[in-house]
């Protein structure tokens, strides 16, 4: 099976799906004829024209402002925000229209579509490139928002995505968009949008990661293994709302130790929404206080400071001592 | 690998070489700044995207550079393993111009992404750990997770451990299995076979309704509170209570002699506000500190408090309630008087605080205004002491030939006799009436 990277593996995606359901419209900034800034939709407008791959201005409130008229009008709109720094000024109509028209109006009127968000730090970029805002996110009622985390998965979600009735935040692991290349169908497939992934099974303790993070997580246990050779369980979280609980919380009441890596700042994180469910559901079984390994709470820092920032080996590393303490 | 002049910033297209800060053939590490880059806004440094060595540069100082076309070369360490005969490119003077090999095109970015490409491969592969095999020895499943196991807290394990109580001889009292501090404590007592159980509890008949008809009443907070302490108080300490008359003739005479000066201050100055001035006179003597300590069975301490928070029992019609005035040992009596009828006043009311009922080192009972001599006071756990103030009396006696009438206090201390012996008490209250009549 030929290899692609995460990139190539949404393009494909887009493709297919483009191609299975005429009413998906791609519309963002340099989106046709640029394919892009990170070349996610290249070739689209060439092989759907104009009218399906749309050039928009500079305005993320234009961009998703449109999507919600398109898709009540039955098309299915896949916006691409250029950086997740540049969302905010289309914020107002993802938590206030975007999520609520299912509700608002009974179930007579849905917006599904999909707003593709380059997600996460780690490419050396300027301000507002590099932010992890997930939990924001989640915590929206009405929408899914899920975070591949190889090119196997970007494809599978954002096709499972591209058939969702509901609106789907999708956040692209940039940092990882063409580091990882990997085994892909080529045929059509998709994967649930709100399941988690168990990568490894184990007994001793589990981690939770996603996204780029799961990475760094990967390379972090590969090294702590070879001195201490844990049994652990490896959780991809892949849907941040909802979150697989069903998942999460029998791997806590199994091994009892839970470590949580991402990237997002510290206070009122997806980390420690997590961890506030597993204390009310599990309590007994821990042996361990739920450890998390986050960003910090600061603004994110310019290119020179970012890999103090985001967690690496050795404060994941601290981490599994801390939990398996 | 070809390193692209990169986007630094918003809108810049161009930038004329200030300096090479690294020339050919320099070792690189990744972020450490290669070259200093004029753009129409300000100079820049550009750092290294990785680690290598600096094998070609594509422009001379002065001269414009695009963004995102090639800026140098830096032969990774991979590709030094992979191609050693490749570092040194032929003299080609065109080549200086554009790159033999066009890197693919990887969009507009801003910043700069890892390429799998141009990665060793065990960088860019996703890591794999379906070969691995854990430690044998330590495999194990959460001991805590089968569900017949009792359920145990945080802070009960953490007592079990101070107590050094083995867990799996617990028996768990408590809603849904769970282990109760109750229950641990259960196995501290010498007897081991104490056990609280529900199942221990001998069967007590409390209905009687064959009899007639009856009424079930549930017990109040304060009401269970009050039973609750009172258990506790006799299941944790080893109660006897001394009783003695203290002659008080000569604190008559005092509060007598005081009674204008109390007027004038509007302050009711009660026997007991002299009782308690006495209290704490003799508690500072060297010998009495202890009577203010309290005991830390479970670490087997006694813990000495220079200070003392003085509980008083008060009755009110809700039950039994125990305002404690803190730091009493640094008020004047008027103070004490004004402190006691507050306290009272406000216990009555219900006004009383959660704060106002705690953390007291010793107590008195002035059961005396209702009525009784002597009594076995209770005492308020974990306090050491609880002194009980009887009804005055007179005393009729017959010494050196005179007929001699005194005022008496009957006194009755409660102390707890794992801390305190008999003869401390009893030195106590002989102590206790000189300071009430000096």
């Amino acid at each position: 099976m030929r290899e692609l990277k995460i990139v190539d593996a949404l393009n494909e995606a887009l493709h297919q799906g483009m191609e299975q359901n005429d009413k998906i419209i791609v519309l963002g900034e340099d989106v046709g004829k640029e394919g892009g800034v990170f070349r996610v939709t290249t070739g689209l407008q060439k092989k759907f024209g104009v009218e399906r791959s749309v050039d928009t201005p500079l305005s993320e409130g234009g961009i998703i402002g449109s999507a919600i008229g398109l898709s009540i009008n039955g098309f299915f709109p896949v916006c691409e925000i250029q950086f997740d720094g540049f969302i905010w000024p289309g914020f107002d109509h993802i938590i206030n229209h975007v999520c609520r028209f299912r509700t608002r109006t009974r179930g007579r009127l849905t917006t599904p579509m999909v707003i593709r968000v380059p997600f996460g730090g780690g490419i050396h970029a300027l301000e507002h490139h590099s932010e992890s805002m997930e939990a924001v996110f989640s915590h929206i009622p009405g929408i899914n928002v899920v975070i591949p985390s190889d090119p196997f998965s970007a494809k599978g979600l954002l096709l499972g995505a591209l058939e969702s009735k509901d609106p789907t935040i999708f956040l692209e692991p940039k940092k990882i968009y063409r580091a990882i290349k990997q085994e892909v169908p080529e045929e059509y497939y998709t994967i649930p949008l709100n399941k988690a992934r168990i990568e490894r099974e184990g007994s001793q303790v589990t981690i939770i990661s996603y996204g780029a993070m799961l990475r760094e997580t990967k390379k972090a246990l590969a090294e702590f293994i070879k001195t201490n050779p844990i049994d652990f369980e490896l959780i991809d979280l892949v849907s941040l709302s909802p979150i697989d609980y069903d998942t999460v919380i029998a791997s806590a009441k199994k091994t009892g130790r839970i470590l949580i890596v991402n990237e997002e700042p510290r206070t009122a994180g997806l980390a420690a929404e997590i961890a506030a469910v597993i204390q009310e559901k599990c309590l007994f079984d821990l042996q361990a206080p739920v450890i998390r390994v986050t960003g910090f709470d600061t603004i994110m820092p310019l290119l020179k400071n970012e890999d103090y920032y985001i967690p690496g080996i050795k404060r994941i590393t601290k981490g599994l001592n801390q939990v398996l303490a | 690998m070809i390193f692209n002049f990169p986007d630094v910033g918003e809108g810049i297209h161009e930038g004329v070489i200030v300096t090479w800060l690294k020339k050919v053939g320099d070792e690189i590490k990744e972020d450490e700044p290669i070259v200093e880059v004029e753009t129409d806004k300000a100079v820049v440094e550009i750092p290294s995207p990785t680690s290598g060595k600096l094998t070609k540069i594509y422009y001379e100082v002065g001269q414009t550079a695009i963004v995102h076309t090639p800026l140098c070369d830096i032969q990774t360490v991979n590709e030094a393993e992979a191609a050693p005969a490749s570092t040194t490119s032929p003299a080609n003077p065109t080549a200086s111009a554009t790159p033999a090999v066009q890197p693919a095109d990887s969009g507009n970015v801003v910043g700069s992404l890892e390429d799998a490409d141009s990665m060793p491969k065990s960088n860019f592969d996703p890591l794999d750990f379906s070969s691995y095999q854990s430690g044998n020895t330590i495999k194990s499943t959460n001991p805590t997770a089968t569900s017949t196991e009792p359920k145990i807290l945080p802070k009960i394990r953490k007592l079990a451990t101070d107590l050094k109580v083995d867990l799996s001889k617990v028996t768990a009292t408590g809603a849904n299995n769970t282990v109760t501090e109750q229950d641990v404590l259960a196995l501290t007592n010498s007897n081991q076979n104490l056990q609280t159980t529900k199942e221990a509890l001998p069967k007590f008949k409390f209905s009687l309704s064959e009899y007639g008809t009856e009424r079930v009443e549930p017990l109040t907070t304060v009401r269970k509170a009050i039973a609750s302490n009172m258990m506790n108080s006799f299941k944790y300490s080893a109660q006897v209570t001394h009783s003695d008359d203290l002659v008080v003739t000569a604190l008559v005479a005092k509060r007598e002699s005081m009674k204008p000066e109390a007027e004038a201050k509007g302050v009711k100055l009660t026997f007991l506000s002299f009782i308690i001035e006495a209290i704490l006179k003799t508690l500072k003597e060297s010998e009495f500190q202890k009577l203010n300590a309290s005991y830390d069975f479970v670490n087997q301490n006694l813990i000495y408090h220079d200070f003392i928070n003085l509980g008083v029992a008060v009755d009110t019609e809700h039950g039994l309630i125990v305002p404690v005035i803190k730091n009493v040992e640094k008020l004047d009596i008027w103070a004490i008087a004004q402190n006691i009828v507050d306290l009272a006043e406000k216990a009555k009311n219900k006004k009383v605080a959660l704060e106002d009922i705690k953390d007291s080192t010793i107590t008195v009972t002035n059961y005396g205004s209702i009525g009784g001599k002597y009594a076995t006071p209770v005492l308020n756990y974990p306090n050491l002491i609880n002194i009980g103030i009887g009804k005055f009396d007179q005393k009729v006696s017959y010494i050196d030939g005179q007929i001699r009438t005194d005022t008496i206090l009957p006194l009755s201390l409660t102390y707890d006799h794992q801390i305190i012996d008999g003869a401390v008490a009893a030195r106590f209250v002989n102590r206790l009436q000189e300071n009430l009549n000096s």
